[in-house]
């Protein structure tokens, strides 16, 4: 199975969520797509929808009323899975730190394995931030083997 | 006598006795008794008659009754046109009148030209598929409807009209002598308008006098056919009618006898009274019209498609009305929403194809309608009966009442799903009937293009109405044991399911004992080529065939015996509770009534060149 | 037909599918003047959702998608060992309702909308490859291993017919109807996962291989080499020419979907039979 689980890494099926975000972070996750930054290039494809999906591209600093939401779709996505936050208020929360409405970044409510800073946050960024979630591929496929043994 | 002899006259006699018994019958459970008691004489009479033809290699079985039987028959058809003509002043009905008193008349002619001598009756195979339908599958409905109708009034009668038809439809299939034949066609005419206005309600009653109207005309079509048989063909037996060879007015009574087949067998243009009588207990539905009486017209059609044959306008007309029959009721089953409905329609369809069969009328057609005959009638009738408990359990026939049926009668599915893969699943009997036709269509590639939709088209209906029964189901269902419906229905459905595979699992041995030899009486079949690898008893088609079948039975089994669970649906992040879900019907009524009309007009210019063709060509 | 032959067919037929689904995304991408995945993504795809974790909503799905694979499988194999077209058609178009059942089964609305749409495109696409089938065989044989000679010059409408077919089955515009990406997720694949979807994905495959190796009949060369260039040729072309429409076009209603396939599919191919007979051919 080894195999396999190194063949992950290769196929890697994106969820795009907006947590409430201001649509900066969300028109350079689209930018990933477009002929410049390319993203099927590492097999990347947007597949909108969990449960087929292996990574989630997370944006916005989660409102209260995204928290269920999103915690509905990180449970609708199979094992072995990565989440990415996006921009600084899906890692943070940021400007929106100490907002009453707002959950203060996606880490609060989900387990994130890579956090990638910036507002907006960069396509360069977002790829390398996407290189660095599938390295941890591996380790997540074993880690999803043992929990089902 | 023979055995096979004392066979015939049980399975024609028992069932008359025994709906005079049940007529009289009080007390349910007498009328248990007798009806149970009827069914089984029936089921064992008729493995009796197979076991008797087997003995003989399957060659045909000729009787002569005794002489005074005919004036008994004769004096029974007099009676029976009497009583159209009590029926059609009863329903104020012109046209009944009319055709009635036509009828008279025609029975007058008869009987002063007497046509040459010969048995009466002729137990072939045809005749002995159709025996067998009639007494297995026609008992287990007639057991059925027992408990179907146990809290009506008039069961009795009902019951009787039941019991009566079976030995009626038996006699009708073993005639040899058309005067004989129209007879019992007359009798099993009676008994549908009889079963359709059961319930007495306006409805009913409409359904049932256009039922007498059309079968009626259709009967004195019947008559006449058989009149000019007589007059040009010398005979009124259909096993001495030559094959092929006919040409100018000799065809005449081929076309009229095509039209009374047409009539019964509800082909356009003459549909509508099938569609009306759905109105009937379900028990009805399933019995007349689906697994037996229906298949009168085709099972005339196939006695006389060989002698028709010469004739390419006869033929092509023939096979037209067929084609446009089975289009026309595939696409309107598309837009239909009431189960019982959707059969309908699904059966004007598949008697089509076997019409469409008889009209090609190659060796391989004629397989392939003699297959199609036998497994629809199955499959059938199980799904009419499962529809039926639907109907009991959830007070509806309508398939948009029917989400989630898995839920509650998971059994019921499961029938449900059996008569459907029978129906149109390749390693079942049906598929390969589709087959067989298809292969025929290509000499008349015209045929084809109507196959082809109408094909898709079965596809998009029936599992449409699948998908509904699979569909909302949350939560753990019943498993199958425990089916909420009565337990004297689960008997029966499991039986007719069990039937239906099994026949599947032989259609070897099927079509080389009992298909085979009927065609070969005719036509020269066209041996073991290639193609018809699957026609050997131990064809090689058939391990894998098998295989095939014992995999999905497993899979089936599997499926429906756990029941579902497990993770959330999508709804784009919101907790799916209840889903509502609504059926899609793709065409208005209005459409939907234009097409019906389209077709019928055209079937009806067809059925009019079917009777002018052959003056035509008398005065070319 | 050499059974070594049939056997080399089977493994290579949907091999060669998976390979034309990498090489579809790569010419998509260039189109698109992207670079596009590895040519050989759809396979790391398959293997990947195999190693997933499937999530479904009940066993019943699961097993639907083992039948579609079966019958897809099944077709493949009668196709790929010289059997009866017609059979093969069957019992792959019965693949594909499994996958509606399969759809219908899920307690879910996009699923529900999906296998609806699906059974439309059933109807849409089912019509003319039968009847191309039909037209094969009218020009000789049913039979796989026996197609007549010349098809090609005989029947040329039939092969165009099996653009459209093939638009539908690989889930292009404009008549990705029922998967539509964009309202309905993926439609009847919605509620699949790991290795459920990936056998569905490796049913079409095979699904795929069967209506390529029908185009693959109205071509044939003089000796083996070149035999199988003109027959690979001749899927590729039909490959590129769906991608090319993929490329231009939006989608269209359902219903334009169905309308169109009755007529302009099944037109072009009386079309042709109808010149045929006119000229004496058959």
């Amino acid at each position: 199975m080894g195999f396999l689980d190194r063949v992950g890494a290769r196929s890697p099926w994106i969820l795009h969520f907006d947590t409430g975000s201001c649509n900066g972070c969300d028109l350079e996750v689209w930018a990933l797509l477009t002929p410049r930054y390319d993203v099927e290039r590492f097999g990347g494809v947007n597949k909108a929808n969990p449960k087929q999906a292996d990574i989630l591209l997370i944006t916005g600093p989660v409102t209260k009323k995204c928290e269920d939401r999103l915690r509905n779709l990180y449970e609708q996505v199979p094992e072995p899975k990565l989440v990415m936050a996006c921009g600084n208020c899906a890692s943070t929360g940021a400007p929106f730190h100490n907002c009453y409405n707002v959950c203060y970044g996606v880490d609060k409510v989900i387990p994130v394995d890579v956090y990638v800073p910036g507002c907006a946050a960069r396509p360069e960024a977002l790829i390398d931030g996407l290189t660095k979630a599938l390295s941890l591929w591996e380790k997540k496929a074993l880690a999803a083997k043992e929990v089902k043994e | 006598m023979a055995t096979g002899e004392v066979a015939t006259a049980l399975l024609v006699l028992v069932p008359l006795a025994g709906a005079a018994a049940s007529l009289l019958a009080g007390p349910r459970r007498l009328q248990r008794y007798i009806v149970g008691g009827t069914a089984a004489v029936l089921i064992i009479a008729s493995v009796i008659l197979l076991l008797d033809m087997a003995g003989r290699g399957f060659t045909a079985l000729s009787i002569s009754p005794p002489e005074e039987l005919s004036t008994v028959v004769e004096a029974l058809g007099i009676v029976l046109t009497v009583t159209f003509l009590y029926f059609g002043w009863r329903t104020r009905s012109v046209l009944v009148a009319l055709f009635s008193v036509g009828e008279l008349i025609m029975i007058g002619l008869l009987v002063a030209s007497p046509g040459s001598e010969g048995p009466a009756l002729l137990i072939d195979t045809l005749a002995l598929v159709l025996v067998l339908i009639t007494s297995i599958v026609g008992s287990l409905i007639a057991v059925y409807s027992l408990t179907y109708m146990r809290d009506d009034p008039r069961r009795g009668t009902f019951l009787a009209v039941i019991v009566a038809f079976l030995g009626v439809m038996n006699a009708a299939v073993m005639c040899n002598d058309m005067r004989w034949f129209e007879v019992f066609w007359s009798a099993t005419t009676l008994f549908s308008f009889l079963l359709i206005g059961h319930a007495r309600t306006d409805e009913a009653k409409n359904a049932a006098r256009l039922a007498l109207i059309i079968n009626t005309g259709g009967g004195l079509a019947l008559l006449m056919g058989a009149r000019l048989l007589q007059y040009y063909h010398d005979t009124y037996l259909l096993s001495d009618l030559m094959a092929g060879g006919a040409a100018g007015l000799a065809l005449l009574p081929f076309a009229l006898l095509s039209i009374g087949a047409f009539t019964k067998s509800a082909q356009l243009p003459f549909q509508s009274w099938l569609l009306a009588a759905m109105v009937a207990p379900t028990p009805v539905s399933a019995l007349l019209h689906s697994s037996t009486m229906v298949n009168l017209g085709v099972f005339l059609l196939l006695r006389i498609a060989p002698s028709f044959q010469g004739d390419l306008t006869i033929s092509a007309a023939i096979a037209l009305v067929g084609g446009l029959s089975f289009l026309a009721t595939s696409v309107l089953a598309m837009t239909n929403s009431n189960a019982k409905r959707v059969l309908a329609y699904s059966t004007i369809g598949n008697l089509g194809l076997i019409v469409m069969c008889a009209g090609i009328g190659t060796p391989l057609a004629m397989a392939a309608a003699m297959v199609l005959l036998l497994y629809h009638a199955v499959s059938k009738a199980l799904l009419f009966l499962a529809v039926g408990v639907v109907k009991e359990v959830r007070g509806s026939d309508d398939i948009e009442d029917m989400y989630g049926l898995r839920k509650d009668l998971p059994l019921v599915t499961m029938a449900i799903f059996v008569g459907i893969a029978t129906l149109v699943l390749p390693p079942f009997g049906m598929f390969v009937s589709k087959w067989l036709i298809s292969e025929a269509a290509i000499v008349f590639p015209l045929l084809a293009f109507l196959l082809a939709v109408g094909f898709a088209s079965i596809v998009v209906y029936y599992f449409k109405w699948m998908g509904v029964l699979l569909t909302s189901v949350t939560g753990p269902g019943r498993p199958l044991r425990n089916d909420a419906s009565l337990r004297a229905y689960r008997w029966e459905l499991g039986a007719l399911s069990a039937g239906a595979v099994a026949i599947s699992v032989l259609i070897g041995p099927i079509t080389h004992y009992l298909i085979a030899p009927f065609v070969a009486r005719e036509l020269l079949l066209p041996g073991l080529t290639d193609t018809l690898t699957l026609f050997t008893a131990g064809g090689e088609l058939q391990a894998f065939l098998l295989l095939f079948l014992a995999i999905v039975v497993f899979l089936a089994a599997r499926l429906f015996l756990r029941p579902a669970g497990g993770d959330t649906p999508y709804g784009g992040g919101e907790a799916v509770d209840e889903l509502q879900v609504g059926g899609d019907y793709y065409l208005s009524e209005r459409s939907a009534s234009r097409i019906s009309r389209a077709g019928t007009a055209a079937s009806a210019v067809l059925v009019v060149l079917l009777v002018v063709a052959p003056l035509i060509s008398e005065v070319l | 037909m050499d059974p070594l032959v049939s056997i080399a067919i089977l493994l290579a037929g949907p091999l060669l599918v998976g390979l034309s689904m990498g090489v579809d995304r790569r010419i998509t991408a260039r189109m698109q003047n992207r670079r596009g995945p590895p040519l050989l993504q759809p396979f790391y795809d398959i293997g990947k959702l195999f190693s997933k974790r499937p999530q479904m909503l009940g066993d019943l799905q699961g097993l639907f998608a083992a039948f579609c694979l079966t019958f897809q499988a099944v077709a493949f194999v009668l196709f790929a060992f010289g059997g009866d077209l017609l059979v093969a058609f069957f019992i792959s178009s019965m693949g594909a309702v499994f996958l509606v059942l399969g759809a219908y089964s899920a307690p879910s609305p996009y699923s529900y909308l999906g296998a609806n749409r699906e059974l439309l495109a059933i109807l849409a696409y089912e019509p003319v490859l039968f009847l191309v089938i039909i037209a094969v065989g009218i020009n000789g044989s049913f039979l796989a291993s026996e197609a007549p000679a010349g098809l090609l010059e005989r029947i040329p409408l039939a092969l165009a017919a099996l653009v459209p077919v093939l638009v539908i089955l690989l889930e292009k515009s404009p008549y990705d109807v029922p998967t539509a990406h964009q309202e309905l997720v993926s439609g009847p694949y919605v509620e699949y996962s790991g290795r459920y979807l990936a056998m569905m994905e490796l049913g079409r495959w095979f699904q795929l291989a069967f209506v390529y190796g029908v185009a693959t009949l109205f071509v044939s060369g003089p000796d083996p080499l070149t035999n199988v260039a003109v027959k690979l040729a001749a899927a590729f072309i039909l490959l590129l020419a769906a991608i090319l429409i993929d490329n231009i076009t939006a989608r269209l209603t359902r219903r334009r979907m169905v309308l169109f396939m009755l007529t302009a599919g099944v037109g072009l191919i009386a079309l042709n039979l109808i010149v045929l007979y006119a000229s004496g051919v058959i």
